[in-house]
């Protein structure tokens, strides 16, 4: 019988109970985020990206997760680019003419998409990239819909190699489309347009307000026209009409794309708390054993000091330290191990080794000439094991409370992505009151599921290794 | 005539304490025994529960320092030996623990737990280990030897638990061995075939023995000598036979008293000695230890200690009044 089998005979009593099952499989799926967070979003991507705001540019703010389509019964948009660089893109297409007798460039781009979804997008931006010398290069952009109406958006000079224009907010176009709302519906009166809504709506009453429009599907166009003095000149445009679902977890006020996030959120959790959990189990075991081992003085000063570490307020030298020191989670994992090796588990470890100790194998292998060094290592630790691991890994939520408690402090990991920070994002940004409630339900689910999966094969290991529980 | 082991004035005194600043006292487990052993004897150590039976046998293999007295070893004094010195001697000198339930590792399968000692000691290459430790099996009828290697010790039975403790201090092919009660824990039945095993391994590999035993009924059929103790001292010694058949201590009547007379006659003849608490062994009584119990105590029993004497040939007694039991 190999350890590996014992392992096997552990596991299949485990599958046996119903909690620890369920332990298992949330552990397996945690296990399956953390080999695929890696694989879809590799480290010095995430590193690079997570806290750069240019990165997330293409994604709608504050998108709920794609899936709620299947809850609500409607189609909610999804962000919609049409670039005229992207060569394959086929909705976009260019043609330009000299226009000789002038001497000037014309470049006419025409983006096309369908639009069929039921609500309306929440923010629309065309950007302008151009490479010209001399003159600035003049533009007309026309926005035509599927009943035929067209608005001119834009006339205006560009006057950088890249110029953005934020349709939903630009206040000369705002005014724009609402004029063409004015004309569209007859009306004179007209104390405010939703600029996205407005273009995207049945030109009927009402079509001016998010609450009384009603969407326009069909073939939408997007004309631009660049007239330049540089033969030679470039001009592209790429439109944005930003969605309100993206992906499986939705964004943030920041658009990025929070399933990048959460992902990255398993195995930052999941090594944290266990490697402060092995790392403090680990040590506190060796601390325990050569307490008892050595005895005496060097016993009751070890004593003694874990007395003192019990009544130190741990969690708040912690938050302390975090205050002045902006901790990674390294380091914190560093701190947290530095201010719990001593901590009151070294007491049960401690009773327990002195227990062992007195068993008759360890005084046996002493008559035979062992070494203490051999006890301690085939002898102690083998014995010891089977009755630390289940509180090992019970404690693993803990930690990983404590290090999601620390960021949502704000104290935490400053450029990996973890819950608990997102959870800090989305509070200070007004989550709870807004009703972005992907944001904030899915990280704690996530919290308390991987909680759940630790607590509860924790539990188990314990009955099974520790039997004498099981009779209660 | 020189003895394979030869013991001195051993005293093993525990120290306790009961806090920092109260000065600590003595438990006084062995109190200045003397006793030898020829290469090849088997000398049984008996006394009742407390008198320090497994102390001494503990302290003779150097699982505990003695705090006076000597143990010389093959003419080496092994008493204060340390680090290498103390490991030449661990191969030399076995235990055999009373409680083959705790004194093997539960995670060792029985290849393992026999392989240790000759690991710590560095024998044999893999395949001699693996041989001797297929010996040792044999020899302690436990078969099919790979079968029995392969298993752990909780799928084992007591008395198949104690042939793998025997074969454990066997391994190292040492010349002394003490057995502690080896069959006190087993079950009746196996009781008799595990002692008669002990027995034909101790000549047939003419290893010097001590076997600490209750059980002064068997003890004959297994030792040579007795000595019997009490309260951590020596009170008689002598062969076997002379021993049961020619009692002279007033304990070591008591003892007897205690085996179940098959003759009813015999059972009235024996003087009564009162039962009574076993002594105190932090401040024992003074002269005599056995004197609070002893019928025959008087006036010099409490004052004055009795030595080990010869009384008759190569029978020693620790009692004033030996003689006057001798003759009777
Ligand atoms: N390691 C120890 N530390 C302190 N006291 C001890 C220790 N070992 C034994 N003693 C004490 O020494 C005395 C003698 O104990 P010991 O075990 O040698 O007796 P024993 O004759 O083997 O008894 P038993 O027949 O019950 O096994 C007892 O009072 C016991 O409490
Ligand atoms: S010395 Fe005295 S007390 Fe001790 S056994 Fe002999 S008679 Fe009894
Ligand atoms: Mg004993």
């Amino acid at each position: 019988m190999s350890s590996l089998n014992k392992i096997r005979g552990i596991i299949d009593e485990l599958w046996k109970g119903k909690s620890p099952r369920i332990g298992i499989i949330l552990l397996i799926f945690y296990i399956f985020l953390s080999v695929l967070a890696p694989i879809v979003y590799p480290y010095s991507y995430v590193i690079k990206y997570w806290n750069d705001p240019t990165h997330w540019q293409d994604n709608p703010r504050l998108a709920q997760p794609v899936w709620v389509n299947y809850f609500i019964g409607k189609k909610l948009p999804e962000t919609i680019i049409v670039d005229s660089r992207n060569a394959k893109d086929k909705r976009a297409y260019k043609q330009e003419n000299i226009l000789g007798g002038f001497g000037f460039k014309e470049i006419n781009i025409v983006e096309n998409f369908i639009y069929d979804y039921d609500d309306f997008p929440s923010e629309i931006t065309l950007i302008i990239f151009s490479n010209f010398s001399g003159k600035f290069p003049f533009v007309n952009v026309y926005f035509e819909r599927p009943d035929g109406k067209e608005v001119q958006l834009i006339s205006s000079t560009i006057t950088s190699s890249r110029t953005t224009y934020y349709i939903s907010q630009d206040p000369k176009i705002i005014n724009t489309i609402s004029n063409f709302v004015k004309t569209s519906i007859h009306t004179s009166e007209l104390n405010y347009t939703e600029p996205q809504v407005a273009l995207f709506a049945e030109a009927k009453e009402g079509m001016e307000s998010y609450r009384t429009a009603k969407v326009l599907k069909g073939l939408y166009g997007l004309r631009i026209n660049v007239l330049m003095q540089d033969l030679n000149g470039t001009a592209d445009a790429k439109l944005l009409v930003y969605g309100k679902v993206y992906g499986l977890a939705g964004t943030d006020n920041f658009r990025r794309d929070l399933t990048m996030g959460l992902l990255w959120g398993a195995p930052v959790a999941i090594s944290f708390g266990l490697t402060a959990s092995l790392l403090i189990t680990i040590t506190q075991t060796f601390i325990a054993i050569f307490a008892t081992w050595k005895g005496g003085l060097v016993d009751s000063i070890i004593q003694r000091i874990v007395e003192i570490y019990m009544i130190v307020p741990f969690l708040n030298i912690l938050i302390i330290i975090s205050m002045f020191y902006k901790l990674t989670i390294w380091s914190l994992l560093v701190a947290v191990v530095l201010l719990s090796i001593f901590g009151g588990g070294m007491k049960g470890t401690r009773s327990l080794i002195m227990q062992v100790k007195e068993e008759g194998y360890i005084e046996a292998a002493t008559s035979y000439g062992a070494s203490d060094l051999r006890i301690v290592l085939f002898y102690l630790w083998p014995r010891i094991l089977p009755t630390i691991i289940p509180g090992l890994i019970g404690a693993v939520p803990g930690y990983i409370f404590l290090e999601a408690g620390l960021a949502f402090l704000g104290l935490g990991e400053p450029t990996l992505p973890t819950w608990g920070k997102m959870l800090n994002d989305a509070y200070n940004l007004g989550a709870v009151y807004q009703g972005y409630w992907w944001w904030i339900l899915l990280p704690i689910a996530l919290i308390f599921g991987i909680a759940i999966a630790f607590a509860t094969i924790g539990y188990s290991l314990e009955k099974i290794l520790n039997p004498r529980l099981r009779e209660e | 005539m020189s003895y394979l082991v030869d013991v001195e004035k051993l005293r093993t005194w525990f120290e306790v304490k009961r806090g920092i600043f109260s000065k600590p006292y003595y438990i006084r487990a062995v109190d200045e025994v003397s006793l030898n052993l020829k290469r090849g004897e088997a000398i049984a150590v008996v006394g009742e529960s407390g008198s320090g039976k497994t102390s001494l046998g503990k302290t003779l293999v150097r699982l505990y320092k003695p705090i006076g007295g000597k143990i010389i070893f093959n003419g080496k004094d092994v008493t204060n030996l340390e680090g290498k010195d103390l490991l030449w001697y661990r191969r030399q000198a076995q235990i055999i623990y009373q409680d083959p339930f705790s004194s093997l590792p539960p995670f060792f399968s029985i290849f393992r737990i026999l392989e240790e000692p000759l690991l710590i000691h560095k024998i044999g290459n893999e395949r001699e280990r693996r041989e001797m430790i297929f010996e040792a099996l044999k020899n302690v009828k436990l078969t099919p030897v790979e079968l029995m290697a392969s298993k752990y010790p909780h799928m084992l039975s007591g008395g198949q638990r104690q042939r793998v403790a025997i074969a454990r201090a066997l391994i190292l092919k040492p010349s002394f061995i003490v057995a502690d009660e080896p069959v006190s824990m087993l079950d009746a039945s196996v009781r008799i075939e595990i002692l008669f095993l002990l027995r034909e391994l101790q000549k047939n590999y003419g290893i010097s023995f001590i076997y600490i035993t209750h059980d002064l009924a068997t003890t004959r059929y297994f030792s040579e000598r007795i000595a019997i103790m009490y309260a951590g001292k020596v009170m008689e010694e002598a062969l076997s036979d002379e021993i049961i058949e020619r009692p002279i201590h007033p304990y070591t009547q008591a003892l007897l008293r205690a085996i179940p007379e098959p003759d009813p006659e015999n059972r009235k003849v024996i003087k009564e000695i009162p039962p009574g608490e076993p002594p105190d062994l932090v401040s024992p009584p003074s002269g005599c230890r056995f004197h609070p119990r002893c019928p025959y105590a008087m006036e010099i029993c409490k004052k004055e200690e009795p030595q080990l004497r010869e009384i008759s040939q190569n029978h020693f007694v620790a009692c004033h009044f030996a003689e006057n039991f001798l003759k009777k």
